[in-house]
Protein backbone atom coordinates (compact mmCIF):
# COMPACT_ATOMS: atom_id res chain seq x y z
CA UNK A 1 0.00 0.00 0.00
CA UNK A 2 1.33 3.38 -0.96
CA UNK A 3 2.31 5.57 1.98
CA UNK A 4 -0.25 8.22 2.64
CA UNK A 5 -2.84 6.73 0.35
CA UNK A 6 -6.24 6.96 2.01
CA UNK A 7 -7.87 3.67 2.95
CA UNK A 8 -11.15 4.71 1.49
CA UNK A 9 -11.94 7.52 -0.93
CA UNK A 10 -15.02 8.88 -2.61
CA UNK A 11 -15.42 6.46 -5.50
CA UNK A 12 -16.56 9.18 -7.91
CA UNK A 13 -13.01 10.51 -7.94
CA UNK A 14 -11.42 7.15 -8.85
CA UNK A 15 -11.74 8.04 -12.54
CA UNK A 16 -10.18 11.46 -11.94
CA UNK A 17 -7.27 9.94 -10.06
CA UNK A 18 -6.61 7.20 -12.60
CA UNK A 19 -6.96 9.60 -15.56
CA UNK A 20 -4.20 11.85 -14.29
CA UNK A 21 -1.91 9.16 -12.85
CA UNK A 22 0.57 8.03 -15.49
CA UNK A 23 2.43 5.43 -13.45
CA UNK A 24 0.68 2.08 -13.94
CA UNK A 25 1.84 0.63 -10.61
CA UNK A 26 0.50 3.65 -8.78
CA UNK A 27 -2.78 3.28 -10.67
CA UNK A 28 -3.07 -0.24 -9.26
CA UNK A 29 -2.41 1.08 -5.73
CA UNK A 30 -5.06 3.75 -6.18
CA UNK A 31 -7.54 1.12 -7.31
CA UNK A 32 -6.86 -0.86 -4.13
CA UNK A 33 -7.22 2.22 -1.95
CA UNK A 34 -10.52 3.26 -3.46
CA UNK A 35 -12.10 -0.18 -3.46
CA UNK A 36 -10.44 -1.41 -0.25
CA UNK A 37 -9.25 -4.45 -2.17
CA UNK A 38 -5.89 -6.04 -1.46
CA UNK A 39 -4.47 -6.60 -4.91
CA UNK A 40 -4.93 -5.46 -8.48
CA UNK A 41 -3.67 -7.02 -11.73
CA UNK A 42 -3.59 -5.66 -15.27
CA UNK A 43 -2.91 -8.40 -17.82
CA UNK A 44 -2.54 -7.62 -21.53
CA UNK A 45 -2.84 -10.64 -23.83
CA UNK A 46 -0.31 -10.47 -26.64
CA UNK A 47 -2.67 -11.91 -29.17
CA UNK A 48 -6.06 -13.47 -29.04
CA UNK A 49 -4.92 -16.94 -29.95
CA UNK A 50 -1.98 -16.87 -27.54
CA UNK A 51 -3.16 -15.13 -24.41
CA UNK A 52 -0.43 -16.79 -22.45
CA UNK A 53 2.39 -16.04 -24.88
CA UNK A 54 4.72 -13.71 -22.95
CA UNK A 55 1.96 -11.46 -21.68
CA UNK A 56 2.41 -7.97 -20.29
CA UNK A 57 1.38 -8.06 -16.62
CA UNK A 58 1.45 -5.43 -13.89
CA UNK A 59 0.40 -6.28 -10.37
CA UNK A 60 0.96 -5.49 -6.72
CA UNK A 61 0.66 -9.12 -5.65
CA UNK A 62 3.50 -10.17 -3.33
CA UNK A 63 6.65 -11.05 -5.27
CA UNK A 64 6.62 -14.57 -3.78
CA UNK A 65 3.21 -15.30 -5.33
CA UNK A 66 4.14 -13.76 -8.70
CA UNK A 67 7.30 -15.91 -8.82
CA UNK A 68 5.41 -19.05 -7.93
CA UNK A 69 2.70 -18.22 -10.50
CA UNK A 70 5.33 -17.86 -13.23
CA UNK A 71 7.40 -20.84 -12.11
CA UNK A 72 4.42 -23.15 -12.12
CA UNK A 73 3.04 -21.62 -15.30
CA UNK A 74 -0.28 -21.07 -13.55
CA UNK A 75 -1.46 -18.82 -16.36
CA UNK A 76 -2.33 -22.02 -18.25
CA UNK A 77 -4.59 -23.15 -15.41
CA UNK A 78 -5.86 -19.94 -13.77
CA UNK A 79 -9.66 -20.02 -14.36
CA UNK A 80 -9.82 -16.22 -14.01
CA UNK A 81 -7.51 -15.79 -16.99
CA UNK A 82 -9.16 -18.56 -18.99
CA UNK A 83 -12.58 -16.99 -18.57
CA UNK A 84 -11.44 -13.36 -18.65
CA UNK A 85 -9.97 -13.59 -22.13
CA UNK A 86 -13.07 -15.40 -23.38
CA UNK A 87 -15.79 -13.11 -22.14
CA UNK A 88 -17.02 -9.56 -22.39
CA UNK A 89 -19.04 -8.96 -19.22
CA UNK A 90 -17.24 -8.36 -15.91
CA UNK A 91 -17.51 -11.23 -13.43
CA UNK A 92 -16.98 -12.13 -9.79
CA UNK A 93 -14.69 -15.04 -9.13
CA UNK A 94 -17.32 -16.95 -7.14
CA UNK A 95 -19.17 -17.40 -10.47
CA UNK A 96 -16.29 -19.46 -11.86
CA UNK A 97 -16.91 -23.14 -12.33
CA UNK A 98 -13.96 -24.86 -10.72
CA UNK A 99 -13.90 -28.39 -12.04
CA UNK A 100 -10.46 -29.89 -12.53
CA UNK A 101 -8.21 -30.92 -9.68
CA UNK A 102 -5.54 -28.64 -11.15
CA UNK A 103 -7.87 -25.67 -10.71
CA UNK A 104 -8.70 -26.66 -7.15
CA UNK A 105 -5.00 -26.98 -6.31
CA UNK A 106 -4.31 -23.64 -7.93
CA UNK A 107 -6.86 -21.87 -5.74
CA UNK A 108 -5.63 -23.69 -2.64
CA UNK A 109 -2.12 -22.53 -3.42
CA UNK A 110 -3.34 -18.98 -4.02
CA UNK A 111 -5.18 -18.99 -0.68
CA UNK A 112 -2.04 -20.29 1.02
CA UNK A 113 -0.27 -17.19 -0.32
CA UNK A 114 -2.93 -14.91 1.15
CA UNK A 115 -4.06 -13.61 -2.22
CA UNK A 116 -7.59 -13.13 -0.97
CA UNK A 117 -10.86 -15.02 -0.81
CA UNK A 118 -12.72 -13.18 -3.51
CA UNK A 119 -12.18 -11.27 -6.71
CA UNK A 120 -13.70 -9.30 -9.55
CA UNK A 121 -12.47 -9.13 -13.15
CA UNK A 122 -13.14 -6.77 -16.03
CA UNK A 123 -12.39 -7.89 -19.62
CA UNK A 124 -11.03 -4.98 -21.69
CA UNK A 125 -10.59 -4.51 -25.41
CA UNK A 126 -9.80 -1.80 -27.92
CA UNK A 127 -10.48 -1.05 -31.58
CA UNK A 128 -7.32 -2.95 -32.58
CA UNK A 129 -8.84 -6.01 -30.84
CA UNK A 130 -6.15 -6.07 -28.17
CA UNK A 131 -7.53 -7.92 -25.17
CA UNK A 132 -6.70 -7.31 -21.54
CA UNK A 133 -8.00 -8.32 -18.16
CA UNK A 134 -8.13 -6.14 -15.08
CA UNK A 135 -8.74 -7.88 -11.76
CA UNK A 136 -9.13 -6.95 -8.12
CA UNK A 137 -8.79 -9.46 -5.33
CA UNK A 138 -9.86 -9.09 -1.76
CA UNK A 139 -9.74 -10.78 1.62
CA UNK A 140 -13.48 -10.10 2.00
CA UNK A 141 -15.83 -13.05 1.66
CA UNK A 142 -17.41 -13.10 -1.84
CA UNK A 143 -20.77 -11.72 -0.68
CA UNK A 144 -19.14 -8.75 1.04
CA UNK A 145 -17.06 -7.96 -2.03
CA UNK A 146 -20.24 -7.92 -4.13
CA UNK A 147 -21.81 -5.55 -1.64
CA UNK A 148 -18.80 -3.24 -1.86
CA UNK A 149 -18.44 -3.25 -5.65
CA UNK A 150 -21.94 -3.71 -7.07
CA UNK A 151 -22.86 -0.03 -6.99
CA UNK A 152 -19.60 1.19 -8.52
CA UNK A 153 -19.02 -1.23 -11.38
CA UNK A 154 -19.43 1.34 -14.21
CA UNK A 155 -16.85 3.53 -12.48
CA UNK A 156 -14.45 0.56 -12.19
CA UNK A 157 -14.94 -0.42 -15.84
CA UNK A 158 -14.14 3.08 -17.03
CA UNK A 159 -11.11 3.52 -14.80
CA UNK A 160 -9.79 0.10 -15.88
CA UNK A 161 -10.29 1.25 -19.49
CA UNK A 162 -8.03 4.24 -18.76
CA UNK A 163 -5.31 1.91 -17.52
CA UNK A 164 -5.55 -0.08 -20.75
CA UNK A 165 -5.24 3.14 -22.78
CA UNK A 166 -2.19 4.19 -20.76
CA UNK A 167 -0.47 0.85 -21.19
CA UNK A 168 -1.10 0.84 -24.92
CA UNK A 169 -0.18 4.47 -25.46
CA UNK A 170 2.67 5.15 -23.03
CA UNK A 171 4.29 1.95 -21.95
CA UNK A 172 3.86 -0.53 -24.68
CA UNK A 173 3.64 1.14 -28.02
CA UNK A 174 5.49 4.40 -27.48
CA UNK A 175 3.80 7.73 -27.95
CA UNK A 176 0.03 7.90 -28.41
CA UNK A 177 -0.78 7.77 -32.08
CA UNK A 178 -3.20 10.65 -31.81
CA UNK A 179 -6.83 10.43 -30.83
CA UNK A 180 -9.33 10.74 -33.63
CA UNK A 181 -12.63 12.29 -32.69
CA UNK A 182 -15.58 12.13 -35.03
CA UNK A 183 -17.23 15.28 -36.43
CA UNK A 184 -20.21 14.80 -34.10
CA UNK A 185 -17.98 14.44 -31.06
CA UNK A 186 -16.05 17.59 -32.00
CA UNK A 187 -19.28 19.50 -32.57
CA UNK A 188 -20.66 18.50 -29.16
CA UNK A 189 -17.41 19.29 -27.34
CA UNK A 190 -17.19 22.67 -29.08
CA UNK A 191 -20.70 23.60 -27.99
CA UNK A 192 -19.91 22.67 -24.38
CA UNK A 193 -16.81 24.85 -24.67
CA UNK A 194 -19.18 27.69 -25.62
CA UNK A 195 -21.12 27.12 -22.44
CA UNK A 196 -24.03 25.10 -23.82
CA UNK A 197 -25.45 22.22 -21.80
CA UNK A 198 -26.45 18.91 -23.37
CA UNK A 199 -30.13 19.92 -23.59
CA UNK A 200 -29.31 23.08 -25.58
CA UNK A 201 -26.92 21.12 -27.80
CA UNK A 202 -29.59 18.51 -28.43
CA UNK A 203 -31.91 21.28 -29.71
CA UNK A 204 -29.18 22.83 -31.87
CA UNK A 205 -28.19 19.51 -33.45
CA UNK A 206 -31.65 17.96 -33.54
CA UNK A 207 -30.61 14.95 -31.48
CA UNK A 208 -31.90 13.58 -28.20
CA UNK A 209 -30.33 14.74 -24.97
CA UNK A 210 -29.15 11.18 -24.30
CA UNK A 211 -27.47 10.96 -27.71
CA UNK A 212 -25.57 14.21 -27.11
CA UNK A 213 -24.37 12.89 -23.76
CA UNK A 214 -23.23 9.70 -25.51
CA UNK A 215 -21.14 11.71 -28.01
CA UNK A 216 -19.64 13.70 -25.15
CA UNK A 217 -18.86 10.58 -23.16
CA UNK A 218 -17.32 8.91 -26.19
CA UNK A 219 -15.13 11.98 -26.87
CA UNK A 220 -14.12 12.14 -23.22
CA UNK A 221 -13.26 8.43 -23.07
CA UNK A 222 -11.25 8.53 -26.31
CA UNK A 223 -9.25 11.42 -24.87
CA UNK A 224 -8.69 9.44 -21.65
CA UNK A 225 -10.32 12.16 -19.55
CA UNK A 226 -12.45 11.83 -16.44
CA UNK A 227 -14.49 15.00 -16.99
CA UNK A 228 -15.82 16.95 -19.97
CA UNK A 229 -13.87 20.00 -18.80
CA UNK A 230 -10.62 18.01 -18.98
CA UNK A 231 -11.61 16.65 -22.38
CA UNK A 232 -12.17 20.17 -23.74
CA UNK A 233 -8.84 21.29 -22.33
CA UNK A 234 -7.01 18.33 -23.84
CA UNK A 235 -8.75 18.66 -27.21
CA UNK A 236 -7.98 22.38 -27.27
CA UNK A 237 -4.33 22.05 -26.28
CA UNK A 238 -3.75 19.27 -28.80
CA UNK A 239 -5.40 21.36 -31.53
CA UNK A 240 -8.26 18.94 -32.18
CA UNK A 241 -10.92 21.57 -31.54
CA UNK A 242 -9.07 24.56 -32.97
CA UNK A 243 -8.14 22.96 -36.27
CA UNK A 244 -11.31 21.10 -36.96
CA UNK A 245 -13.73 22.18 -39.65
CA UNK A 246 -16.43 20.59 -37.48
CA UNK A 247 -16.01 23.21 -34.82
CA UNK A 248 -19.29 25.12 -35.26
CA UNK A 249 -17.66 28.42 -34.34
CA UNK A 250 -15.21 28.33 -37.20
CA UNK B 1 -36.27 -18.55 -21.66
CA UNK B 2 -33.64 -15.98 -22.49
CA UNK B 3 -29.98 -16.77 -21.88
CA UNK B 4 -26.74 -14.98 -22.59
CA UNK B 5 -23.87 -17.00 -24.00
CA UNK B 6 -20.33 -15.66 -23.82
CA UNK B 7 -17.33 -17.22 -25.58
CA UNK B 8 -16.35 -19.30 -22.55
CA UNK B 9 -19.88 -20.77 -22.44
CA UNK B 10 -19.95 -21.77 -26.10
CA UNK B 11 -18.56 -25.31 -25.63
CA UNK B 12 -21.67 -26.37 -23.69
CA UNK B 13 -23.99 -24.56 -26.13
CA UNK B 14 -22.58 -25.61 -29.49
CA UNK B 15 -25.95 -26.73 -30.85
CA UNK B 16 -27.67 -23.43 -30.03
CA UNK B 17 -24.82 -21.42 -31.53
CA UNK B 18 -24.98 -23.52 -34.68
CA UNK B 19 -28.75 -22.99 -34.90
CA UNK B 20 -28.15 -19.27 -34.51
CA UNK B 21 -25.67 -19.20 -37.42
CA UNK B 22 -28.18 -21.09 -39.55
CA UNK B 23 -31.05 -18.79 -38.59
CA UNK B 24 -28.92 -15.77 -39.42
CA UNK B 25 -28.07 -17.25 -42.84
CA UNK B 26 -31.77 -17.72 -43.52
CA UNK B 27 -32.90 -14.31 -42.27
CA UNK B 28 -30.07 -12.03 -43.40
CA UNK B 29 -28.79 -14.00 -46.38
CA UNK B 30 -31.92 -15.49 -47.98
CA UNK B 31 -34.81 -13.33 -46.77
CA UNK B 32 -33.32 -9.85 -46.46
CA UNK B 33 -30.62 -10.35 -49.10
CA UNK B 34 -27.92 -8.62 -47.09
CA UNK B 35 -24.37 -8.85 -48.31
CA UNK B 36 -23.33 -11.40 -45.71
CA UNK B 37 -21.07 -14.38 -46.10
CA UNK B 38 -22.90 -17.69 -45.86
CA UNK B 39 -20.81 -20.85 -45.71
CA UNK B 40 -22.42 -24.29 -45.39
CA UNK B 41 -25.74 -22.64 -44.65
CA UNK B 42 -24.29 -20.65 -41.75
CA UNK B 43 -23.71 -16.93 -41.47
CA UNK B 44 -20.77 -15.88 -39.29
CA UNK B 45 -18.24 -13.09 -39.61
CA UNK B 46 -15.13 -11.57 -38.05
CA UNK B 47 -17.13 -10.06 -35.17
CA UNK B 48 -18.28 -13.50 -34.07
CA UNK B 49 -14.61 -14.10 -33.21
CA UNK B 50 -14.32 -10.90 -31.15
CA UNK B 51 -15.76 -12.27 -27.90
CA UNK B 52 -19.39 -11.26 -28.51
CA UNK B 53 -22.20 -11.97 -26.08
CA UNK B 54 -25.22 -13.65 -27.64
CA UNK B 55 -28.64 -13.13 -26.17
CA UNK B 56 -30.59 -16.24 -27.10
CA UNK B 57 -34.27 -17.03 -26.77
CA UNK B 58 -34.63 -20.78 -26.33
CA UNK B 59 -36.73 -23.37 -24.53
CA UNK B 60 -35.99 -24.88 -21.13
CA UNK B 61 -34.14 -27.80 -22.72
CA UNK B 62 -32.15 -25.47 -24.99
CA UNK B 63 -33.28 -27.43 -28.02
CA UNK B 64 -35.25 -24.82 -29.93
CA UNK B 65 -33.98 -21.43 -31.04
CA UNK B 66 -36.61 -18.68 -31.06
CA UNK B 67 -34.38 -15.69 -31.58
CA UNK B 68 -30.93 -14.23 -31.14
CA UNK B 69 -28.94 -11.00 -31.10
CA UNK B 70 -25.20 -10.33 -30.90
CA UNK B 71 -23.76 -7.84 -28.43
CA UNK B 72 -20.34 -6.20 -28.66
CA UNK B 73 -18.80 -3.40 -26.58
CA UNK B 74 -18.00 -0.30 -28.65
CA UNK B 75 -14.59 -0.08 -26.99
CA UNK B 76 -13.61 -3.07 -29.18
CA UNK B 77 -14.11 -3.85 -32.87
CA UNK B 78 -17.74 -3.38 -33.90
CA UNK B 79 -19.55 -4.08 -37.13
CA UNK B 80 -21.44 -0.78 -37.34
CA UNK B 81 -18.32 1.29 -36.76
CA UNK B 82 -16.49 -0.53 -39.54
CA UNK B 83 -19.34 -0.92 -42.01
CA UNK B 84 -20.87 2.52 -41.71
CA UNK B 85 -17.59 4.33 -41.20
CA UNK B 86 -17.32 5.64 -44.77
CA UNK B 87 -20.94 6.73 -44.96
CA UNK B 88 -21.32 8.16 -41.46
CA UNK B 89 -17.91 8.96 -40.03
CA UNK B 90 -19.52 11.22 -37.45
CA UNK B 91 -22.54 9.35 -36.30
CA UNK B 92 -21.44 5.83 -35.56
CA UNK B 93 -18.02 6.39 -34.07
CA UNK B 94 -19.25 6.14 -30.48
CA UNK B 95 -16.73 4.23 -28.41
CA UNK B 96 -16.99 4.13 -24.63
CA UNK B 97 -17.75 1.74 -21.78
CA UNK B 98 -21.52 1.40 -21.34
CA UNK B 99 -22.19 1.89 -25.07
CA UNK B 100 -22.65 -1.44 -26.87
CA UNK B 101 -23.88 -2.50 -30.29
CA UNK B 102 -26.56 -5.08 -30.91
CA UNK B 103 -26.51 -6.63 -34.38
CA UNK B 104 -27.99 -9.62 -36.24
CA UNK B 105 -31.21 -9.37 -34.25
CA UNK B 106 -33.58 -11.99 -35.64
CA UNK B 107 -36.45 -14.24 -34.70
CA UNK B 108 -37.18 -17.76 -35.89
CA UNK B 109 -40.63 -17.60 -37.48
CA UNK B 110 -40.66 -21.35 -38.21
CA UNK B 111 -40.02 -22.21 -34.58
CA UNK B 112 -42.87 -19.97 -33.45
CA UNK B 113 -45.19 -21.45 -36.07
CA UNK B 114 -44.45 -24.97 -34.80
CA UNK B 115 -44.23 -24.44 -31.07
CA UNK B 116 -45.86 -21.15 -30.16
CA UNK B 117 -48.25 -20.33 -33.00
CA UNK B 118 -49.92 -17.72 -30.79
CA UNK B 119 -46.78 -15.57 -30.93
CA UNK B 120 -46.65 -13.45 -34.07
CA UNK B 121 -43.49 -12.02 -35.59
CA UNK B 122 -44.18 -8.57 -34.21
CA UNK B 123 -44.67 -9.80 -30.64
CA UNK B 124 -41.60 -12.02 -30.91
CA UNK B 125 -39.48 -9.11 -32.10
CA UNK B 126 -40.78 -6.82 -29.35
CA UNK B 127 -40.02 -9.43 -26.69
CA UNK B 128 -36.49 -9.85 -28.09
CA UNK B 129 -36.01 -6.09 -27.78
CA UNK B 130 -37.34 -6.09 -24.23
CA UNK B 131 -35.03 -8.96 -23.25
CA UNK B 132 -32.19 -7.03 -24.87
CA UNK B 133 -33.06 -3.98 -22.79
CA UNK B 134 -33.13 -6.05 -19.60
CA UNK B 135 -29.81 -7.71 -20.44
CA UNK B 136 -28.24 -4.32 -21.07
CA UNK B 137 -29.52 -2.84 -17.81
CA UNK B 138 -28.27 -5.82 -15.87
CA UNK B 139 -24.80 -5.48 -17.39
CA UNK B 140 -24.17 -1.75 -16.99
CA UNK B 141 -24.95 -0.88 -20.61
CA UNK B 142 -26.66 2.52 -20.91
CA UNK B 143 -26.83 2.81 -24.70
CA UNK B 144 -27.46 0.26 -27.45
CA UNK B 145 -26.55 0.98 -31.06
CA UNK B 146 -28.28 -1.13 -33.66
CA UNK B 147 -28.92 -1.51 -37.38
CA UNK B 148 -32.24 -2.34 -38.95
CA UNK B 149 -34.25 -2.28 -42.16
CA UNK B 150 -36.55 0.74 -42.56
CA UNK B 151 -39.74 -1.32 -42.02
CA UNK B 152 -38.37 -2.45 -38.66
CA UNK B 153 -38.77 1.10 -37.34
CA UNK B 154 -42.39 0.38 -36.53
CA UNK B 155 -41.37 -2.64 -34.46
CA UNK B 156 -39.09 -0.50 -32.30
CA UNK B 157 -41.99 1.89 -31.92
CA UNK B 158 -44.38 -0.94 -31.03
CA UNK B 159 -41.88 -2.14 -28.43
CA UNK B 160 -41.74 1.35 -26.89
CA UNK B 161 -38.00 1.64 -27.51
CA UNK B 162 -37.07 5.34 -27.83
CA UNK B 163 -35.02 5.00 -30.99
CA UNK B 164 -32.75 7.83 -32.12
CA UNK B 165 -31.98 7.35 -35.78
CA UNK B 166 -28.42 8.19 -36.75
CA UNK B 167 -28.46 7.53 -40.47
CA UNK B 168 -29.02 5.04 -43.23
CA UNK B 169 -26.81 3.48 -45.83
CA UNK B 170 -27.37 2.13 -49.32
CA UNK B 171 -25.35 -0.56 -50.98
CA UNK B 172 -25.48 -2.95 -48.04
CA UNK B 173 -28.18 -5.19 -49.41
CA UNK B 174 -31.33 -4.86 -51.45
CA UNK B 175 -32.69 -2.04 -49.31
CA UNK B 176 -31.08 0.72 -47.28
CA UNK B 177 -30.02 -0.22 -43.77
CA UNK B 178 -30.57 2.25 -40.95
CA UNK B 179 -28.60 2.71 -37.79
CA UNK B 180 -29.84 4.11 -34.55
CA UNK B 181 -29.34 4.07 -30.84
CA UNK B 182 -31.59 3.74 -27.89
CA UNK B 183 -30.96 4.71 -24.30
CA UNK B 184 -31.27 1.95 -21.74
CA UNK B 185 -32.46 2.95 -18.31
CA UNK B 186 -35.29 2.26 -15.91
CA UNK B 187 -37.51 4.67 -17.82
CA UNK B 188 -36.94 2.87 -21.13
CA UNK B 189 -37.62 -0.45 -19.43
CA UNK B 190 -40.92 0.76 -17.94
CA UNK B 191 -41.93 2.33 -21.25
CA UNK B 192 -41.20 -0.90 -23.14
CA UNK B 193 -42.95 -3.08 -20.60
CA UNK B 194 -46.10 -1.02 -20.75
CA UNK B 195 -46.00 -0.81 -24.57
CA UNK B 196 -45.65 -4.59 -24.88
CA UNK B 197 -47.84 -5.43 -21.91
CA UNK B 198 -45.28 -7.30 -19.85
CA UNK B 199 -45.18 -6.63 -16.15
CA UNK B 200 -42.05 -8.33 -14.88
CA UNK B 201 -38.67 -9.57 -15.97
CA UNK B 202 -38.23 -11.86 -18.98
CA UNK B 203 -34.76 -12.92 -18.04
CA UNK B 204 -35.60 -15.53 -15.47
CA UNK B 205 -37.63 -18.70 -15.39
CA UNK B 206 -40.25 -19.82 -17.81
CA UNK B 207 -41.92 -17.07 -19.75
CA UNK B 208 -44.88 -19.04 -21.04
CA UNK B 209 -47.17 -17.65 -18.35
CA UNK B 210 -46.12 -14.14 -19.23
CA UNK B 211 -46.60 -14.84 -22.92
CA UNK B 212 -50.22 -15.66 -22.21
CA UNK B 213 -50.68 -12.30 -20.53
CA UNK B 214 -48.93 -10.64 -23.45
CA UNK B 215 -51.32 -12.35 -25.83
CA UNK B 216 -54.28 -11.14 -23.78
CA UNK B 217 -52.90 -7.61 -23.86
CA UNK B 218 -52.32 -7.80 -27.60
CA UNK B 219 -55.79 -9.21 -28.31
Amino acid sequence: MEKGAPRSCDISSLRLTIAKENDIDRCLEWFCSYTQCNYAVYHLGRSRSHITDSPYVRTNYPASWVQRYLLRNYVEIDPVVQRGFNSAFPFYWDELKIVSSQEVEFFQDAMAHNTGMSGFSIPLCDKANRRALFSLSSEYPPQLLRKKLNGIIPELIEAAGFIHQKVIADTFFGEPSGVSLSPREIECLSWVACGKDSTSISIILGLSDHTVRDYLKSARFKLGCATIAQAIHKATVSGILENSSHNPLK
Amino acid sequence: MFVTIETHEQPENLDLIDRMYRLRAKVFGSELGWDVSVVNGREADYYDRCNPVYLIWTDAGKRELYGSVRLLPTTGPTLLYDVFHDTFPGELSLSAPGIWEGTRLCVNEDAFAHRMPQVGKKTAFCLMLLALCETALKNHIHTLISNFEPPTRRLYRAAGAPLQELGSSDGYGRRPVCAGLFPVDKRTLDQMRSAIGVESTLLVADINDRLRSVMRAAA
